[in-house]
């Protein structure tokens, strides 16, 4: 009798698991599917993206900073280039990203030096993997899914862990508004589960069947009211010359 | 029996877990507090604005500027009280104060066309000077190739300290100040880049030879490493095949450079202590070192850059060191390397606003591991806004008299310095 109510307890645990186990595997599909969608959805294939960003960074050790960046996009090539117009000591300098490798230029010494995509960019609490193609789907998978309701919008929201140590954070929350799908807003931890940072990004504009966001707020939840938001205008999707995203540019237009 | 209940139990927990985040009104929970950003964010009924069809081209608009003449540079006024303290020798009390700054005037006429003017000045008690950093013109055919011609800075290495690959520049980096602007070179640049790769060809006027140097470079991106392979022929027909590399690593960035020349003018240093001719020796030199950042904390960031550099064109022997007197006569009216030591190290370590302070602290050693001598500096400086700034360094030589990081011997050199007025514009 207790071999049958233990086969019986282990047949309901074993089916109880496996329906856990497929539910878990099925939101984890749906999930995938989601992130490809953002990226999708995010990404300018098609197109060139240029645009002017304004980024005031609030740091309760330095003040209020001012910096106004020109940043160009080639989705396609996974390229991009970040020149800064303002504050004018630094005006020049510059992050260009071909392929896997992202440089920084110092138009002071011509020099073009290797620099990490998980670097934060320019001492502000956005990082320099914020500016590149999203890649969701290829950094991340979802490990859980639950409706969630943000302000007006209904949204889902996915909990991440990262596929490869390549990320700048190993797990991540995000609530992806429903339709179209787009990130709202993303929380990301460190490897000891420890919130380091939370981002916003309340407004987007659309571009043919892609979809740029006009606003980012990065709040740092380490040094409480340390924030960074960017405004992006003026975009366009004009066709860029290749030679835009070559070191010859950003020496041509450095003075 | 018990794995399997206590397996349920787990899971049944992990279930509730999800369910219970379910529940979980994001938007009310974080968006409760006023002083934290999101209020009101997502509270509109759109989220997506209209199309924006701006055909401004950015890109082109950056070439040719706001105007045609832009002008631009920087100054600082600094005075700096210096006392040396050496052993053998009484050294007074010194003060030296220097205005000094920087001029550029940049001229875009049109997107395919630039000058560029870079002018150093400064001014002392004793008078005031000028130097033409860089004056070069740009132009491109077709987009395709891009030429710079005149005076101009270049980047042909990648070492941060020593930079045995970049054969080419006049102006070496001064491994003291390593981040100090360098003046430019008399060269004609053609820039090809294709796909991800760099080409270079340089022509290099000597006037001195009567002759040129030619050199020609390719750069190569294999995943994120970058690497570079280059050919100089010099003026006085010396040949150089040099090599770079940049290797981007979890903890910093790797880099690296060979230098095999052929045909070197100066002298090589014999076992016996004699001098001899060497243009017809094959002589390496190479060096690798890593540079790496890491935040520390809020706001503040320690760096570390090491270098090791085997110099072939040095000498084995540090007989400039241990017998000086002898060196002197051996090389009198000779050429001997530039750097004497075959065997150099440097390390540095910054510290940037530790604790959110306006404070920046650095540690710069500097070695030759041949003739055994040394520089240590540090340098503690208080910038409590942009327009003031105070420094305090201590730089402490070690060696015997005539190393190459000791030329005096022991000594010690502590500088105050106040800087006021920096700006750019």
């Amino acid at each position: 009798m207790k071999l049958l109510t233990n086969s019986r307890s282990l047949l309901t645990t074993a089916l109880t698991s496996s329906l856990l186990l497929a539910g878990i595997w099925a939101a984890a599909e749906s999930g995938s599917d989601t992130l490809a969608a953002i990226d999708r959805n995010t990404n300018l294939l098609d197109n060139d993206v240029s645009m002017v960003a304004t980024m005031i960074t609030e740091s309760t050790a330095d003040g209020v900073d001012k910096n106004v960046v020109r940043m160009f996009r080639r989705d396609r090539d996974d390229t991009f280039l970040i020149l800064f117009q303002e504050p004018e000591n630094i005006r020049g300098q510059g992050y260009l990203q071909i392929d896997e490798t992202l440089w920084f230029y110092d138009p002071e010494s011509r020099k073009f030096t290797h620099t990490s995509i998980k670097d934060s960019f320019k001492d502000s609490d956005a990082n320099n993997s914020d500016f590149g193609s999203s890649t969701w789907a290829i950094d991340y998978r979802v490990t859980g899914s639950v409706a969630a309701k943000l302000g007006s919008f209904s949204t889902h929201l996915l909990t991440l862990a990262a596929t490869s140590d390549e990320v700048t954070y190993p797990s991540m929350k995000i609530w992806v508004n429903d339709s179209p799908l787009l990130v709202l807003k993303a929380e990301a931890y460190s490897l000891s589960g420890r919130l380091m940072r939370t981002s916003y990004f309340p407004s987007y504009t659309q571009a043919g069947d892609a979809y740029m966001a006009t606003k980012m707020i990065f709040v740092d939840e380490i040094v409480s009211g340390d924030k960074t938001t960017l405004t992006f205008d003026q975009v366009s999707t004009i066709d860029l010359d290749d030679s835009v995203f070559t070191k010859a540019y950003v020496e041509r237009v450095n003075k | 029996m018990q794995p399997f209940t206590t397996y349920s139990s787990r899971t049944g927990l992990a279930l509730t877990m999800v369910l219970a985040v379910g529940q979980v009104n994001a938007g009310d929970d974080v968006f409760g507090t006023p002083a934290k950003p999101g209020d009101d964010l997502f509270g509109g009924a759109s989220l997506v604005t209209d199309v924006i069809a701006n055909e401004v081209n950015l890109a082109e608009d950056m070439l040719t500027g706001d105007e045609v003449l832009n002008w631009s540079g920087s100054f600082a006024w600094q005075s700096a009280g210096i006392l040396i303290d050496q052993p053998t020798v009484e050294h007074d009390p010194q003060v030296q104060s220097e205005l000094s700054g920087n001029l550029k005037l940049d001229a875009r006429p049109n997107v395919d066309y630039r000058v560029l003017l870079n002018l150093d000045y400064s001014a002392t008690a004793d008078g005031s000077s000028s130097l033409l950093r860089e004056a070069f013109a740009d132009f491109d055919l077709d987009n395709q190739l891009f030429i710079r011609a005149g005076q101009q800075t270049l980047q042909w290495g990648v070492g941060y300290f020593y930079s045995p690959a970049d054969t080419l520049s006049q102006d070496s980096i001064d491994a003291n100040d390593p981040d100090q602007d360098r003046i430019g070179t008399m060269a004609a640049k053609i820039h090809k880049p294709k796909g991800t790769a760099n080409y270079y060809a340089y022509l290099l006027p000597d006037d001195t030879a009567n002759s040129y140097s030619i050199a020609v470079k390719g750069e190569w991106l294999l995943g994120s490493q970058e690497w570079g392979l280059g050919v100089v022929r010099q003026a006085n027909n010396e040949l150089n095949l040099v090599v770079t590399g940049s290797v981007p690593t979890d903890l910093g960035d790797l880099f690296t450079e060979y230098n095999l020349s052929l045909g070197e003018t100066s002298l090589g240093l014999s076992a016996a202590g004699s001098l001899y001719d060497r243009s017809d020796e094959l002589l390496q030199q190479f060096t690798v070192g890593m540079r790496a950042s890491q935040d520390i904390g809020p706001d503040s960031s320690l760096s570390l850059s090491g270098q090791y550099y085997y110099n072939g064109l040095g000498y084995t022997e540090p007989t400039w060191s241990t017998a000086a007197n002898d060196w002197q006569s051996l090389t009198l009216g000779r050429e001997v390397a530039e750097q004497l030591s075959q065997q150099l190290a440097a390390l540095m370590i910054q510290l940037a606003d530790p604790y959110g302070l306006p404070l920046s602290a650095s540690m710069l050693g500097l070695s030759s591991l041949t003739d055994g001598s040394a520089m240590l500096k540090s340098t503690v400086t208080l910038s409590p806004n942009d327009f003031v700034s105070t420094a305090l360094s201590v730089t402490t030589l070690m060696g015997d008299p005539g190393g190459e990081y000791a030329p005096m011997g022991d000594l010690s050199r502590y500088e105050l310095t106040l800087t006021l007025g920096s700006q750019s514009f």
